[in-house]
């Protein structure tokens, strides 16, 4: 937000000084500016987690929601992201709960694509990409949550260990886990590209 | 499961994702050189990885239209009945500034955790903010007071204008009646001088009369003086035969 060709706050300010900022003032403009920021590594999350792009917008909504009723509770202890992270899992998880009941099989991978109807996911997607897709709704809930948080999101381990709250040894062991799996579901593509399989570490 | 004299997964996982130091890095590539089975598993994660790749989703930010319009549903969601969300625009010119510190600050309130100093933070922040605050308000009142004073000095000139024919009519009045007084003085100062002067005159032309008058009874009564001395002395003569005063010449009036 720029005022009169001045600075643009939110290129300079951090997570943490604006959600101070709405503590102290109660200012949802200020909190306008993390919903910028965030919105759309917050949806990421929840689209990867669902794979459902409807799901992910409202548990999108509902995690800035939930963020700013409780902005009070954050006393910059922790980090802004790490906080926010946090209710964003929260929010998804409490979203598939409430779904849970109306599906036939929620790890199936044809309602994993079939979900809502949703033309625009699958239709944009590859088959690599599908089965990707695929994969990971069918890790359980604690390790895809670890393996999108460090894979996608570019979590460090001690971040999600914050996040999560359990020890980085668990982070670490989760991710392991998800790996192995995903390199199971995925073989037949995995194989396909096992001339590109020494790559460089991710960054 | 971790082999006895191997690094663990942790270690590995760290290793793939690139989080680890130079020197453990060094260490774990020079296990891999001698470990195949260490090596196969890497190999078996990576290439898991670069399938995840595959499926890349945006990461741009929220223009702001969208990120108001999903914070205005805030308050229409269930689990946030209880929020009164009103989305307002920074409207003070300071607070935007004050944000902009915020960032300088919070870096400046870090504590060697990398966890924000609260109290630090709030302590510059007040200081600084009132410091810009009235720095900015200084120079918001000056472009505003200034363009406000403009225009009323615009608007007071054709005022001004109106008011000069009514400065002339009054100062021509003015200066009439100072001038007709100054006339009127004038008379009257010269009418008295007039009459003063007449007065004198008449007094002069009176004076002049009564020493007119007064001559010439002088001269008569010397006249009759001479005629009575001549008499007297005619008679005398009479009385012994010869003048005792002459007549004077060219006299010969008779008494």
């Amino acid at each position: 937000m720029s005022v009169a060709g001045r600075v643009s706050p939110a290129a300079v300010m951090s997570d943490e000084a604006v959600m101070l900022l709405v503590c102290a003032r109660d200012d949802a403009g200020a909190f306008g500016e993390l919903v910028v920021r965030w919105q759309q590594r917050i949806q990421n999350l929840c689209l990867r987690l669902t794979a459902s792009m409807h799901d992910a917008e409202d548990a999108a909504q509902e995690t800035f929601a939930r963020a700013y009723a409780a902005r009070s509770q954050f006393q910059g202890q922790a980090a802004f992201s790490t906080w926010l992270w946090r209710i964003a899992l929260n929010a998804t998880i409490d979203l598939q709960r409430k779904q849970r009941p109306r599906e036939t099989d929620g790890n199936s991978p044809d309602d994993a694509l079939s979900r809502d109807q949703e033309p625009s996911l699958a239709a944009e997607q590859t088959e690599s990409v599908q089965a990707v897709i695929q994969a990971l709704q069918q890790l359980p809930d604690d390790i895809r949550t670890v393996v999108v948080l460090r894979h996608y999101e570019g979590l460090k381990f001690r971040e999600i260990s914050d996040v999560l709250g359990v020890p980085q040894g668990t982070v670490c062991s989760r991710m392991t886990d998800g790996l192995n799996r995903l390199a199971v579901m995925l073989r037949p593509a995995a194989h396909g590209l096992s001339s590109h399989s020494a790559s460089e570490p991710r960054p | 499961m971790t082999q006895p004299g191997h690094p663990t997964s942790s270690d590995w996982m760290q290793f793939v994702y690139n989080d680890v130091s130079i020197e453990q890095k060094s260490e774990l590539e020079a296990h891999l050189d001698q470990c195949s089975s260490c090596r196969s598993d890497v190999d078996r994660w990576r290439a898991a990885m670069s399938q995840l790749d595959q499926w890349s989703l945006a990461t741009a930010q929220a223009d702001p239209m969208s990120a108001r319009h999903a914070t205005m549903h805030i308050n229409s969601l269930p689990s946030s009945g209880r929020l009164v969300f009103r989305p307002q625009r920074a409207t003070l010119f300071a607070a935007s500034t004050a944000c902009v510190l915020l960032a300088f600050l919070a870096g400046r309130s870090l504590t060697s955790a990398g966890v924000v100093d609260t109290v630090a933070l709030r302590a510059d922040l007040k200081r600084e903010l009132v410091r810009e605050i009235r720095a900015d308000l200084a120079v918001s009142l000056r472009g505003e007071i200034e363009p406000l004073l403009k225009a009323q000095l615009a608007s007071l000139k054709p005022d001004a204008s109106s008011l000069l024919p009514l400065i002339e009519t009054e100062s021509s009045r003015i200066a009439a009646a100072t001038v007709a007084s100054w006339a009127q003085q004038d008379s009257a100062a010269r009418a008295g001088m007039q009459q003063m002067l007449a007065g004198v005159l008449e007094n002069q032309l009176s004076l002049r009369s009564d020493l007119e008058t007064l001559a010439m009874q002088a001269e008569a009564q010397i006249l009759r003086t001479r005629r009575e001395l001549l008499r007297l002395a005619a008679t005398t003569a009479q009385d012994d035969g010869a003048p005792l005063i002459e007549a004077p010449d060219g006299d010969d009036r008779s008494m």
